[in-house]
């Protein structure tokens, strides 16, 4: 809530004046008390990919206490005093209070990484009148990177307009004026965390590309894979740390993406070229592939157990323990595989191929067409292909079926992730979130049914004796099959309607107008 | 918005230094308080070093809307405004009488502001009259200082036989201590008393201390002049009493 009496505007410094001058300047022209600069030192928190940043947000630590303040003007929106010195990695690890339950919507499963630690110096001027009463107030705050790159701290002023005394900061904006401040966009901090700390401060895991309509096939798929390939290095020191499961993840989609784009985006390689990295990155793949299946389903505890009766719910504990005891092995071998010869060599020699790929004398028969061709032809392909398996199913459909429509819906996803910058983004956004609800009941529909086979395989393990505690185990995983089944029915019901919002009238005509 | 009145019959009892140091609390916790100065002797504007603007009168205070959103003047500190008071204040209540509804009349005003606040804090004169009428159906809670003698416990029971016989519901009542001598025996009786008769009574007490008789020569809340006098951490545990039953 922003008082009425708290309305600010910020000014920056012009290059000819410095700090320590702007301040002597003010004190000599004006009746200004200047208060103690006050030093402080903050640590700056965020997720990886900046979802506080993108929700206008930043979570500090200042001494003992953690702040959750607003990007553009700095005022704190929930505030907390750690006690126990509680050191969290994740919104759970706050004790249950108002600050926590503000990161929990943004920061979800991701891990809090420390960005940078600030040293933030603030001084207060405050213009009297003659019952020497503060008429204005004047932050000039200055922020420094500790053991950053840039040892220049970024200065603002911030002039605080008390209510009933707008007159005296109306006349002061003209002395600032005068000196050549120029307004500026807000509080310090969001200029703080423009600096480039430990981790990259513009990562997405969404293909970011911008393509020209003519460009040739070649260049354009160059420059796809060498995104990808970017968000796979940039994860990678995550998934080794095991900071959070988002890692692999995204690690994981960007190897996907670039093995269906691979396949998809033909004949811009040649076949042979095509066919050794489509198998370097099914390597990839499979090396990665166990850990994201246990993070999976360690990521279902607390939902699992919700389904199931209270007393029970303790029944599914030695497969959870089984599960995260896997976990550490997996995530061993994952680390070694990043680090080996083998990875790093694949790596290698696909930044080298990407890199010499356009003088290459072997040319492949696409790699001159323009790139807005061969997008248009393999969506508007992938997309009859994805309407016509649609329309087959029915409520007897074998799962195999459905699985191969889960498969093509995921190709078209990709191709029309890789030429989005191609088409309006607007008639893009209504596709994408058309093709997501169907694709999200398809792949419910497939995680339902791993999920049984998988508590099947692990009932079978189980060493069926008299004991008590073995006896709850079967029990709440034997119910979790039978609730995840009547769920997996529940989401095939509704697949006809999700499947309608795809192939109706105004996306039909939408897909015509774009692709055809 | 939740509206605290500072009320007394019985004038220096600790009313005004109780209004500006809560009103200073609540607003140093984060939240947006506004305090309005009802009394026309305008102590709590002076402590604040505020002077309303020539133009503002009563008049103008009675018609609300945009005259009071005009005159509400920023304090020296974080969240914390105050709606000055003018010695014309005096004619309040003949003001209100010429009104329709003009028992009611406050509660109307202060709707200008419902929006912008957290906490409005009324500092309301001495006496039992129209305004104070107002003031008791606008607040959501009455709190009452009370130093332990004679003559404030008997103003206090006129006061509950006042809300019975007017149909104002005295629940909203709140009494603390205020200036308590803890020496003395004829204090330390009349609390005892006090307490023995029911009521809403306040645990914390507000001790006779000079760096609260002071604040007319600092011209700041204790808690700015003296942080860690016994006075502030006083204040501090009656906000927090307060605070709670809002």
């Amino acid at each position: 809530m922003t008082s009425p009496s708290d309305k600010s505007e910020y000014y920056s410094l012009p290059p000819s004046l410095d700090r320590a001058q702007f301040l002597r300047k003010l004190t000599t022209d004006h009746n200004f008390v200047l208060d103690p600069p006050q030093k402080k030192k903050e640590e700056f928190f965020d997720t990886f990919d900046g979802r506080l940043r993108s929700a206008n947000l930043i979570l500090i630590k200042e001494r003992a206490s953690y702040y959750l303040k607003s990007l553009s003007d700095g005022r704190t929106v929930e505030a907390l005093e750690d006690k126990n010195n509680i050191n969290p990695k994740f919104w759970w690890d706050f004790p249950k209070c108002a600050l926590r339950a503000g990161i929990k919507p943004h920061s979800g499963i991701r891990a809090l990484l420390s960005l940078a630690n600030i040293e933030r110096s603030v001084a207060t001027l405050r213009l009297l009148n003659k019952d020497k009463k503060t008429v204005l107030f004047v932050y000039v705050k200055a922020l420094r990177v500790l053991n950053g790159d840039n040892d220049n701290p970024a200065v603002v002023v911030q002039i605080k307009h008390l209510r009933g005394y707008e007159e005296n900061a109306l006349e002061f904006k003209k002395y600032f004026d005068t000196l050549g401040l120029k307004s500026s966009s807000g509080d310090l901090l969001s200029a703080a965390v423009s600096y480039q700390g430990k981790y990259p401060l513009n990562y997405s895991s969404k293909i970011n590309v911008h393509l020209k309509p003519n460009m040739k096939a070649l260049e354009a798929a160059k420059l796809i894979f060498t995104n990808l390939l970017e968000t796979m290095k940039l994860n990678e020191f995550g998934i080794k740390e095991d900071i959070d499961t988002e890692f692999l993840h995204d690690f994981r989609v960007a190897v996907r993406r670039t093995r269906s784009a691979l396949s998809q985006i033909k004949s811009v390689f040649t076949p042979k070229d095509t066919d050794k990295y489509k198998a370097e990155f099914s390597q990839i793949g499979k090396a990665t592939n166990l850990l994201r299946d246990l993070d999976v389903y360690l990521l279902t505890e607390e939902s699992y157990k919700k389904m199931l009766p209270e007393d029970i719910r303790d029944g599914l504990d030695p497969l959870f323990d089984k599960l995260g005891k896997q976990r550490e092995g997996a995530i061993k071998d994952c680390r070694e595989f990043l680090e080996s010869e083998t990875y790093k060599e694949s790596i290698k020699l696909w930044e080298e191929f990407l890199d010499n790929v356009e003088s290459n004398p072997e040319q492949a028969a696409n790699c001159d067409r323009p790139i807005m061709e061969l997008a248009k032809e393999h969506i508007w392909k992938k997309y009859a292909r994805v309407i016509k398996l649609g329309r087959k199913i029915g409520s007897r459909t074998p799962d195999p079926e459905v699985h191969a429509l889960r498969i093509e819906c995921k190709k078209l996803r990709y191709l029309l992730e890789f030429f989005a910058s191609l088409f309006p983004s607007e008639e893009m956004k209504i596709i994408v979130k058309h093709l997501k609800v169907l694709q999200d009941n398809l792949g419910d529909f497939n995680d339902l049914y791993v999920q049984q086979e998988s508590l099947k395989e692990f009932l079978r393990g189980v060493d069926i004796g008299y004991d008590q505690s073995k006896q709850k185990t079967l029990t709440a995983a034997g119910g979790l099959v039978s609730v995840l089944y009547q769920q997996q029915m529940g989401v095939r019901k509704r697949f006809k309607k999700n499947f309608e919002g795809f192939s109706d009238k105004e996306t039909t005509q939408l897909f015509e107008k774009l692709f055809a | 918005m939740k509206k605290i009145a500072i009320y007394s019959m019985k004038g220096g009892v600790g009313k005004t230094a109780a209004a500006v140091n809560l009103s200073y609390l609540a607003a140093a916790g984060g939240f947006n308080t506004l305090l309005c100065d009802l009394d026309p002797q305008g102590a709590s504007t002076y402590y604040f070093r505020i002077r309303a603007s020539k133009n503002f009168n009563t008049n103008k205070f009675i018609k609300g809307g945009k005259h009071i959103d005009k005159n509400i003047k920023g304090t020296d500190f974080p969240n914390l405004d105050l709606l000055p008071s003018k010695l014309s204040y005096r004619n309040l209540d003949l003001a209100l009488d010429a009104l329709k509804h003009s028992k009611k009349r406050l509660k109307a005003i202060f709707k200008e502001v419902e929006d912008d606040y957290d906490y409005l804090f009324m500092d309301c004169p001495p006496g039992i009259s129209l305004i104070s009428e107002n003031v008791f159906n606008a607040a959501d809670i009455i709190v009452v200082p009370l130093i332990p003698t004679t003559l404030s416990e008997l103003t206090y029971e006129k006061l509950l036989k006042f809300f019975q016989k007017n149909d104002i519901n005295p629940k909203k009542i709140y009494t603390f201590f205020s200036m308590v001598e803890s020496r003395k025996t004829l204090h330390q009786d009349t609390m005892s008393k006090v307490i023995d008769e029911g009521g809403n009574i306040l645990k914390s007490l507000i001790p006779y201390r000079s760096d609260v008789e002071k604040m007319g020569i600092y011209r700041e809340p204790v808690p700015v002049s003296n942080p860690h006098s016994d006075s502030t951490q006083a204040y501090k545990d009656l906000w927090g009493e307060i605070k709670a039953i809002l």
